[in-house]
């Protein structure tokens, strides 16, 4: 059988700190994964890294065989850096020659030539900048190339005096701002179709789904808008058909509602369904999160702590329910503290301390595993 | 059931009512103060779009405001078009404004959203007022041509009240349908919690620049209304203090509420025409003072406003709620 | 040819660290509040404006000299900001920031109609005979570029105003509880820092410096007018955000730098769009580098 998510050598960095080192990791799906570890073992990191929530310092992640992590990001990001500082260079020096050889009898030399280096030290600061952006600085190029090329050309063939000069540094300065919008424009979607940002919502549409450590619901939303929200990337209704009322857009909010109540059934919060979700107990409010990561139809389910301030009966409640959604076809991945809880759920665990997996098995090795019970109660005396 | 039949009743009669108003004994100016209302409904329901559902603090909504006015009196002088197709480019030029502010914005939250879009704000306006090829400048744009339909050019008081209940009705029409949907929601979300909203797949930056583009074209609308009735423009309508007074009726309303922004416009609007006729000429301008004290008062009494948005929302969903408990005998 | 050139431009730039002083002394006062308690205090650049108008209310209706006057109305300006936080900020201390940033705006609005109502909306100006007669004088002519002696004053009051509150904030005890609260402001209460207290100073400082902005300035241009306090506010924040929001020197340095861009800019550039160029380097900033100039490497946080 095909491991639903591999996670190759992952690693994250936070400065100097090494949250993850190199995780090697296979999830076979229709199983229940637990990840245990002490706190600041990188758990929740795994999680981030996982819904794109942070972008891995190294390494791979397939889910269902494809990569979540773009790769062209890091393979293009070097070559971009080179390129930003040579076309500043050449784009600075060409400037340069343009003001001192073309117009020596320029009346402003001195206050041009300042104005000249400053719109360039801020180009290059914009573009050292948006390195980080690469599909932006890419674009961005481009433009200020294009920019200066066409209108040093343009000034050639025009007689200019000093008057059009200084028109010609006003408009490019205006038009720098207009190019840089411009990018941006063009390329927030590009960013994504080439990979080069990680894009938290692409994830999502692929099939994972999450539950929060500490509490992410929209608290003043009813309970039952909540799971609609979950479910965003199954519906389909855009500007026009909302705008226009037209039939699709009714139909599908009329299922929706429907799908939605079938889902806070499965978690028994049917009853409370057009409450505000800050008005829920705390113990509801897990539940609901989880009705909201599962509206969203998901092939792989993070559960962060569910079981996390719940009394017994609670907890054996939640317990059915994550096996019932096991059995409906989902992969589940669990971080939970509650030993009992995990060693009742999980199919396999692995076990991570400072970053770092010290253990993997079924939960009977776990239980023996000597270097875990160090991990937790820390070195032999 | 009883409240909901109720409210019914009330907004029929509201429906029949508004439109008959001209045909009362009202004055003239009456109807203009009812006009003003009415356009800054419309105005502080576009903001509404932006501060109120995806929580963004929009200081520069007037930008937005005076881009529509510009764009309706140019087109106007230049090539007097129908108001249909004014009204039309002028929102589209707001929209393209709009995305233009929006998208370099979008990692911005809290305190730099807000000054950027004021320093957008005061960039239109000093645009306005030194581009004198385009714009007239400090001279503004007068003899704006009244909308025309059918021949009959507008004139008197009730047509543009009448204009405007009808541009207003189609505004509340779309915000009030783009509320109760995905889209609505998806801004909510990004309100109540951007890194939750993203995992649950919404797409951050076209959420956003779709409230930015749709709240602009509202302001953008608002101006092209404002430029054609008043038939004069001038940079100095559309400067900072304008966009805190939208600010001000959303905030007395209720962020995030429609109904409370329209609360808002009704009590202030009227309130400043009072104060006009109260305070001596010279001291004219100072009923801006009011506002102030308002937003300070608000923030520290009742910082969601009359109708705050959760009572909104809970009305919302008791109406759902016995929607559905009408469909399905099921349900407990 | 050059030569007169170059002098325009020393001119230009003596013009600027004049202009860029009083940036800082305005932006240091918005640094510090945003510093201690994460607000942009809007009314900041009223205060300024309300400074002008009382120093010239003192001159001129109660005859009081001139120097008396100036520190006179730094300490009324001081209380001011001190009763503006009291009063306004707070009662809302734990509220979110945006309703913060709303009471502030209200504020600055209240108060520019206030000082509307009680002077009038006409230009006022200092009666040149109330001022000292040395101010008029020129103090250096290096080759036509003239500097007058307010000029200097105006430098001189400045640099010792930033050695001043250098010295408190580095030094004094009530400087170090600042940055104490600048850090953690619960944490610096339980060490038994009176939190409430400390930023009612910080207000103090921030607002007097803001008020020995608005005399000067007051005096540079001879023109006090209500909506004086807007646009220098908003500069003053501009300059702020470029240095650096949060860090004292950011504040100093991004006051320069704004008003020797502004001055350079509207001599070269074009006058008209002077505020813009503010405006403009304050988007900018905030779009690329929100950290300013010396945000995040020095961390000298007030």
């Amino acid at each position: 059988m095909k491991p639903i998510l591999k996670a190759v050598h992952l690693s994250k960095n936070f400065g100097g700190l090494q949250a993850l080192k190199a995780i090697d990791l296979e999830v076979y799906p229709q199983k229940i994964v637990g990840i245990i570890g002490p706190n600041g073992a990188g758990k929740t990191t795994l999680f981030n890294c996982l819904t794109g929530l942070y972008e891995p310092s190294g390494g791979q992640l397939y889910f269902q065989d494809q990569p979540i992590v773009p790769e062209l990001s890091q393979h293009i990001y070097k070559s971009i850096r080179i390129a930003s500082f040579v076309f500043g260079l050449i784009s600075f020096f060409w400037i340069g020659f343009v003001l001192f050889y073309t117009y020596p009898q320029t009346v402003f030399k001195l206050e041009l030539c300042l104005f000249v280096t400053f719109i360039f030290a801020l180009r290059i600061l914009v573009i050292k900048y948006l390195n980080h952006y690469e599909a932006w600085a890419w674009s961005l190029y481009f433009m200020f190339l294009f920019i200066d090329t066409y209108f040093t050309i343009r000034l050639f063939l025009v007689p200019i005096h000093v008057h059009a000069l200084l028109i010609y540094i006003w408009i490019l300065s205006f038009i720098i701002c207009h190019g840089y919008v411009l990018t941006i424009l063009i390329s927030f979607e590009t960013r994504k179709c080439f990979g080069f940002k990680m894009g938290v919502d692409r994830i999502s549409k692929m099939g994972i789904s999450r539950t929060f450590q500490n509490i992410r619901l929209f608290q003043n939303l009813s309970v039952i808008d909540n799971v609609k929200i979950g479910a965003h990337i199954c519906m389909n209704s855009g500007f026009f058909s909302t705008m226009l009322r037209l039939d699709s857009h009714v139909q599908e909010e009329k299922n929706w509602e429907q799908t939605t109540l079938s889902y806070l059934r499965d978690v028994g919060l049917e009853n409370q369904a057009f409450h505000l979700a800050s008005s829920l107990s705390y113990g509801s409010q897990r539940l609901l999160e989880i009705a909201r990561a599962l509206a969203s139809k998901p092939k792989l389910l993070l559960l962060d702590e569910p079981a996390a301030g719940m009394n017994p009966k609670e907890s054996s409640n939640l317990i059915s329910l994550i096996r019932k959604i096991r059995d409906s076809g989902l992969t589940i991945i669990l971080i939970e503290h509650d030993m009992k809880v995990m060693m009742k759920l999980a199919d396999y665990i692995y076990v991570l301390d400072h970053g770092v997996l010290i253990a993997e098995g079924s939960t009977d090795a776990i239980r023996e595993n000597p270097k875990v019970i160090e991990a937790y109660l820390g070195p032999k005396i | 059931m009883h409240d909901l039949q109720w409210k019914k009743i009330v907004i029929v009669i509201l429906v029949l009512l508004l439109p008959c108003i001209p045909f009362g004994s009202s004055t003239d100016y009456i109807l203009r103060i009812l006009t003003t209302v009415y356009l800054y409904m419309i105005l502080s329901l576009g903001l509404n779009i932006v501060s109120g559902f995806t929580g963004l603090l929009d200081l520069g909504y007037v930008g937005f405001y005076g881009i529509g006015a510009y764009t309706a009196g140019l087109l106007t002088i230049h090539f007097n078009l129908p108001f249909g197709v004014i009204i039309l480019l002028a929102a589209v030029n707001g929209a393209i404004w709009g995305i233009l502010l929006g998208v370099p914005t979008l990692r911005l939250t809290g305190d730099y959203f807000a000054i950027v879009t004021f320093g957008f704000s005061e960039l239109v306006v000093l645009f306005i007022r030194n581009e004198l090829w385009l714009t007239r400048g400090p001279m503004g744009i007068s003899g704006i041509a009244s909308p025309s339909f059918f021949g009959h050019s507008l004139s008197e008081s009730w047509h543009f009240y009448y204009l405007v209940l009808v541009l207003l009705s189609i505004v509340l029409v779309i915000i009030h349908r783009l509320e109760d949907s995905r889209i609505g929601r998806a801004w909510y979300a990004i309100r109540e919690d951007e890194i939750a909203a993203q995992c649950c797949g919404i797409n951050l930056v076209k959420y956003k620049v779709m409230a930015f583009a749709i709240s602009a074209s509202i302001g953008a609308v608002g101006g092209a209304f404002y430029a054609k009735w008043f038939t004069f423009i001038h940079p100095d309508m559309f400067k900072f203090w304008e966009s805190v007074l939208i600010l001000c009726l959303i905030v007395l309303g209720g962020m995030g509420s429609i109904y409370g922004t329209m609360l808002g416009a009704l009590l202030i609007i009227p309130l400043s025409e009072v104060l006009r006729i109260i305070l001596p000429q010279y001291l004219m301008n100072s009923r801006y003072l009011i506002y102030g004290i308002i937003l300070v008062i608000m923030m520290r009494l009742r910082p969601d406003g009359l109708i705050p948005f959760q009572i909104a929302q809970s009305q919302k969903n008791k109406h759902a709620q016995k929607r559905l408990f009408r469909h399905h005998e099921t349900y407990p | 040819m050059v030569f007169d050139q170059s002098s325009l431009l020393l001119q230009q730039l003596v013009n600027g660290i004049t202009l860029g002083g009083v940036y800082a002394l305005i932006a240091v006062g918005y640094t510090m509040v945003y510093g201690v308690i994460q607000l942009i205090n809007f009314a900041h650049g009223e205060i300024y404006m309300l400074a002008a108008f009382v120093a010239l209310t003192l001159i001129t209706q109660c005859h009081i000299p001139f120097f008396a006057s100036f520190f006179i109305t730094i300490g009324i300006c001081g209380c001011l900001g001190v009763v503006l936080d009291y009063i306004a900020y707070r009662p809302i201390r734990k509220s979110p920031r945006l309703a913060a940033l709303i009471t502030a705006i209200g504020m600055s609005i209240f108060l520019q109609n206030l000082a509307l109502i009680l002077w009038g909306g006409q230009i006022h100006s200092f009666p040149q005979d109330v001022l000292p007669k040395i101010f008029t004088k020129i103090a250096i002519n290096f080759s036509d570029v003239i500097v007058t002696w307010l000029e200097v004053f105006i430098l001189c009051v400045t640099v010792c105003s930033m050695f001043i509150l250098h010295y408190i904030i580095t030094r004094t005890k009530i400087g170090i509880a600042m940055r104490a609260i600048s850090q953690d402001k619960v944490t610096a209460s339980l060490m038994g820092i009176p939190v409430n207290r400390v930023i009612s100073f910080t207000f103090f400082i921030g607002s007097a410096l803001g008020g020995v902005a608005g005399i000067l300035v007051g005096i540079y241009y001879n023109a006090v007018f209500p909506t004086m306090g807007y646009v220098a506010g908003i500069k003053a924040f501009a300059a702020a955000v470029l240095g650096g929001i949060g860090s004292v020197p950011g504040a100093m340095l991004g006051g320069w730098v704004l008003g020797i861009t502004e001055v350079l800019g509207a001599g070269y550039f074009s006058s008209e769009y002077r505020d813009g160029i503010s405006y403009a380097v304050m988007i900018l900033v905030i779009l690329f580098k929100p950290s300013g100039l010396i945000g995040k490497p020095l961390p000298q946080k007030v």
